[in-house]
């Protein structure tokens, strides 16, 4: 079967019907190099206006996933979803900062056991959390005492919620959830 | 640091607020069915966990 990337033909279609004001680059299945040439050839600015925001609105549900993940809560925030953007910026932080002052153990990036890789991604999922640890845990960790080890729980937990709002609020941006 | 020597209680209290927070945010859509959902989760974290921790009593010696 022949791939319709490979095909100038092709091309020249999806040139011809954007010229048209269309959106057939998109809604034809051809790959993005050839949504690429079609916008290159699109002479009418409203055709290439449609063009570009079908472009954007494909790459917008990932910007608004890593956004979500730097700082919790801001992609629901740029989403409009207001209540969920202060609840999970209360929940992400309130856990990583109530677990650092416990004195939980933050995990490094570089670890021998897996178990550290595993608190590793858990940890770095609160994102901007995860780089401001020694700000509130100046002391270090003492795991010795309960009250560490649930550190630990709490610092992991954190990431974890916040990863569950990433996964939101990708949902939401590409239309899958309200 | 109070929390370096919080008990187990309060620190079970704090963690399930926060988890209900973010779980009613995400389970329901309306503000009042949220509300609901946030007690009732946090209400159900904290009965369980008590219940669990009786359950374990006999074989805690």
């Amino acid at each position: 079967m022949q791939d319709p990337n490979d095909n100038p033909k092709a091309v020249e279609v999806a040139s011809a019907h954007t010229d048209l004001g269309g959106e057939c680059a998109a809604t034809a299945g051809v790959s993005e190099i050839v949504q690429e040439q079609a916008l290159a050839s699109v002479s009418h600015p409203s055709a290439k206006h449609a063009l570009t925001s079908r472009i954007v609105s494909a790459t917008m549900p990932a910007m608004i996933a890593i956004t979500a993940w730097f700082l919790p809560g801001f992609g629901h925030l740029l989403l409009r979803r207001w209540q969920r953007a202060l609840a999970f910026f209360v929940a992400v932080g309130g856990l990583a900062v109530v677990g650092y002052l416990m004195r939980g153990n933050v995990f490094a990036p570089h670890s021998e056991d897996p178990f550290g890789t595993l608190g590793f991604l858990a940890d770095a999922s609160s994102g901007i959390f995860y780089l401001v640890a020694h700000v509130f845990e100046k002391s270090g960790p003492d795991v010795a005492r309960a009250m560490g080890d649930y550190g630990t729980r709490f610092i992991a937990g954190a990431g974890i919620i916040n990863m569950m709002g990433v996964c939101d609020a990708f949902q939401v941006a590409r239309g899958h959830k309200h | 640091m109070a929390f370096a020597h919080l008990h187990h209680f309060p620190a079970m209290l704090i963690f399930a607020a926060l988890i209900s927070i973010a779980l009613g945010s995400l389970a329901r859509r309306t503000t009042k069915r949220r509300i609901e959902y946030v007690l009732w989760t946090f209400v159900m974290f904290i009965a369980v966990s008590v219940a669990v921790a009786w359950l374990m009593y006999p074989f805690s010696r």
